[in-house]
C-alpha cells in the first residue's frame, strides 16, 4: 500500500510529510503543556461551593437610613462609609441643647447681675467710714 | 469537569465531545495524508495520528470550554 501511494516526486513529499508529522507531534506537545498550565492556573468546576464568614454590623444609634453606599457582596475597607443614618433628629436635639445652654447662660448672667446689684445695695447702706474702697 | 453538553436529551462532558471530534479529525487526516501520498513520510504513525487527535481535542476544549 505504501509503495502504491508513493508519489512521482518523493523528495518534496518526504519533506512535507516529515514537516507535517513533526509539526503535529510538536503542536500536540505544546497543546498538552498549555492545557496543563491552564488546569493549574485556572481550575474550573461546575459543582463548587464557597464558605465565607459573615460579620454582623449594627450602628450605635438608631434611625432611618437615607443613603446606602455599598452593594451586596462588595469589597469594603476599614473606615469606608457604608450607609448614612438620617442626621436631622440628632441635629435638632443638638440645636435644642445649644439653645438650652444659651438660655441657662443668660440666666446665670442675670443671677450674677442680681448678686452684683444686691452687693452694691448692701455696700451703700454701710457707714462711709467702713465702706470698702471700690477698685 | 467542565460544562455538560446536551445531546438529544443526554448530558455528556465537554471533553468527550472534543475527543470525539479529535478522533474523527485524526481519521480524516489519515485518509487525507494517504490520498496526498504523505502518509509514508509523516514518521511514526502510531505517534503522529494520536498526536493529531490530542491536538484537536485540546485546542477545541481550551478554546471553547475554558471560559
Amino acid at each position: 500500500m505504501a509503495e502504491k501511494d508513493v508519489p512521482s516526486n518523493p523528495g518534496a513529499r518526504r519533506i512535507i510529510g516529515r514537516l507535517l508529522g513533526t509539526g503535529i507531534v510538536g503542536a500536540a506537545a505544546i497543546a498538552v503543556i498549555v492545557t496543563l498550565l491552564q488546569w493549574q492556573i485556572r481550575p474550573q468546576t461546575d459543582d463548587a461551593t464557597v464558605r465565607a464568614n459573615f460579620v454582623g454590623i449594627a450602628p450605635q444609634v438608631n434611625g432611618h437610613i437615607v443613603e446606602l453606599h455599598v452593594r451586596d457582596n462588595e469589597q469594603v475597607q476599614e473606615g469606608d462609609l457604608l450607609f448614612l443614618i438620617d442626621p436631622r433628629p440628632y441635629k435638632i436635639a443638638l440645636e435644642r441643647a445649644r439653645a438650652t445652654l444659651a438660655l441657662t447662660r443668660k440666666e446665670v448672667d442675670a443671677l450674677k447681675n442680681g448678686v452684683a446689684t444686691a452687693v452694691a445695695g448692701v455696700s451703700g447702706q454701710r457707714p462711709s467710714s467702713t465702706m470698702p474702697t471700690i477698685i | 469537569m467542565g460544562p455538560q453538553i446536551n445531546i438529544i436529551g443526554s448530558f455528556f462532558p465537554s471533553w468527550m465531545l472534543c475527543a470525539l471530534i479529535g478522533i474523527v479529525t485524526a481519521l480524516f487526516g489519515r485518509w487525507l495524508f494517504v490520498r496526498a501520498g504523505l502518509d509514508p513520510y509523516v514518521g511514526r504513525r502510531q505517534l503522529v495520528y494520536p498526536s493529531l487527535a490530542i491536538l484537536v481535542t485540546l485546542v477545541l476544549w481550551v478554546a471553547f470550554f475554558r471560559g
